[in-house]
C-alpha cells in the first residue's frame, strides 16, 4: 500500500509528510528501539509510543518508511525536524498501539 | 586543518557538550532546599519565601513530594483573600521532576522545555533530594568550563577518512550520554556504504551492528571510537571505548539483560539486545573487555556472504 493511502484511509494526524510513494509492505510494533531494529523489516511502519529523535534514526537504519505514534503522546519539535530531514512520515493519534496495529494489519495484509 | 579559528570553535563547543552530560544533576542542585508542608498556611509559606528570598517551596510530607507553592500562587491568594488556607488547596499538584542521575544536558532541555523556574530533584526512593534552578546549572558550568579550559591539549576529530583502491577506512567518535547524536554515525557508514554499492541486506546488517555498538558507548562508556575499515569484500568494524569495562561478560552477552538505568530506559534503550543483536547479524564477533581500560569489539561482515544466523 502506499504512504499516501495509508494516511488518508487512517486519518492519523500528520506531523511530517515523508514520501507519498512509498510502499509501506510491513508492520512493526515496539518501544524498545533494539528490538525495532533487529526484528522490524524494511519498507515498514513503526507503531510505538516512543517519540524520540532516536526513533527516527532506528527508522533510517531500519528502512522504516512511516512511524506512527500512539497514546497522543506529545512530538518533540527535534523529533520532527529529523523526520522531515530523513524523509519519513510521522503520525500521531490518540489510539494505542493495539488498535492502530489491528487497523494498519488490516490494511495492508487483510 | 589550516583554520585554527574553526578548530578552537570545535574545540570550545565540544568541551561544552562533554560537560552537560558527564554532569549530574545531583553536583549542580541545591541540596537542603527549604520545603513546607501541605498543612502549612499560605501566609506561612508567603513568610518563609520573603525571609530567605526564594519564589517558590515544594511542598512535602514524610519526606515525599506533593507539589509546588509559588510565588503567582501565593499573589493569587492575596488577591482572593485565601492566604489563611492550607497551601496544599492552593498548590501546584501536576509537577514535573528530575532524577539526581540524570545528567545535567537533561536539567537544560527541561527548562527549554517546560518553562517552570526551578525543578524538584528525586532521589533514587522517589523522595526529594533537592531543588534545581538554571542559575545553579549557569554557575556549575562557567565553574566547569574555567577547569575544563585548563585540562585542553588536544584536539579530537569526530570524522576520519581515507581511503585507496578499494580500501576504505573511517573513523568516528563517540560521547558519553550525548543521546542527541546518537545513531549519527551508522546513519553516515550506511549512507557511505550505499554509495560504494554494498548490498541492502549487508548495509542493514552493518547498519544494526554499527547502531548498537554506538549506543553502547553512549550508555555505559565514557566516550570511544567506531572505525569501519573496508578491504574487498570484509567489513570489519572496530569499537573501542575508555572504560569502565563490563563487569560480566556472560551476562552482557546474554539477550534481556541490561544494566542501565531507568531514564535510559525511558529513551527506549537498555532492552539488553545490545550484543547478542551485534552478534546475531555478525559474522565473526570478538569482544574483550577490561574494567579499568575498557571494551573492544570487533565484528566481521563479508559482503559476498549470506548470514546463516539470522
Amino acid at each position: 500500500m502506499k504512504l499516501i493511502d495509508l494516511i488518508q484511509k487512517t486519518g492519523y494526524q500528520t506531523v511530517s509528510a515523508g514520501k507519498d510513494d512509498a510502499e509501506i509492505k510491513e508492520g512493526y510494533t515496539g518501544d524498545l528501539l533494539s528490538d525495532v531494529m533487529a526484528n522490524s523489516s524494511s519498507d515498514s511502519v513503526l507503531i510505538t509510543i516512543q517519540a524520540h529523535k532516536n526513533t527516527i534514526a532506528v527508522a533510517t537504519l531500519a528502512g522504516i518508511k512511516a512511524i506512527v505514534i500512539c497514546n497522543g503522546r506529545t512530538v518533540p519539535d527535534d523529533m520532527k525536524q529529523s523526520a522531515e530531514v530523513e524523509g519519513i512520515a510521522l503520525l500521531s493519534t490518540k489510539k494505542d498501539q493495539f488498535t492502530v496495529s489491528a487497523e494498519i494489519f488490516n490494511l495492508i495484509k487483510a | 586543518m589550516g583554520n585554527t579559528s574553526l578548530n578552537s570553535t570545535t574545540i570550545h563547543h565540544n568541551v561544552i557538550l562533554d560537560i552537560i552530560y558527564r554532569m549530574k544533576i545531583k553536583e549542580v542542585m541545591t541540596k537542603n532546599a527549604l520545603i513546607i508542608s501541605p498543612d502549612a498556611s499560605i501566609a506561612e509559606a508567603k513568610l518563609m519565601m520573603k525571609t530567605n528570598g526564594v519564589s517558590g517551596l515544594p511542598v512535602v510530607k514524610n519526606r515525599k513530594l506533593s507539589g509546588i507553592i509559588s510565588i503567582y500562587d501565593i499573589v493569587e491568594c492575596l488577591e482572593n483573600g485565601s492566604v489563611n488556607d492550607p497551601v496544599s488547596r492552593h498548590m501546584t499538584r501536576n509537577i514535573i521532576v528530575l532524577e539526581e542521575d540524570m545528567p545535567v544536558s537533561f536539567g537544560l532541555s527541561y527548562f527549554e522545555k517546560y518553562r517552570f523556574r526551578r525543578f524538584p530533584v528525586l532521589n533514587k526512593a522517589k523522595e526529594l533530594s533537592g531543588i534545581i534552578t538554571s542559575r545553579d546549572i549557569n554557575a556549575a558550568l562557567l565553574n566547569e568550563i574555567n577547569l575544563e579550559l585548563q585540562r585542553i591539549d588536544k584536539l579530537e576529530n569526530t570524522e576520519e577518512t581515507d581511503s585507496v583502491e578499494g580500501k576504505y577506512f573511517k573513523q568516528f567518535s563517540t560521547r558519553k550520554y550525548d543521546f542527541e547524536n546518537a545513531g549519527k554515525t551508522s546513519i553516515t557508514i550506511k549512507k557511505f556504504l550505499k554509495e560504494i554499492g554494498i548490498p541492502q541486506d549487508i548495509i542493514r546488517r552493518v547498519s544494526i551492528a554499527v547502531y548498537e555498538l554506538e549506543i553502547n558507548q553512549v550508555v555505559h562508556s565514557n566516550g570511544g571510537t567506531i572505525q569501519l575499515f573496508i578491504e574487498g569484500e570484509e567489513i570489519r568494524i572496530k569499537a573501542v571505548d575508555t572504560g569502565p569495562g563490563i563487569a560480566e561478560l556472560e551476562n552482557a552477552l546474554t539477550e534481556g539483560y541490561s544494566t542501565a538505568s531507568e531514564w535510559i530506559r525511558t529513551q527506549g534503550f537498555g532492552a539488553g539486545m545490545g550484543l547478542p543483536n551485534i552478534k546475531k547479524v555478525s559474522d565473526d564477533f570478538q569482544i574483550s573487555s577490561d574494567l579499568i581500560k575498557g571494551t573492544e569489539v570487533i565484528i566481521k561482515i563479508f559482503s559476498g556472504k549470506k548470514n546463516e544466523t539470522n
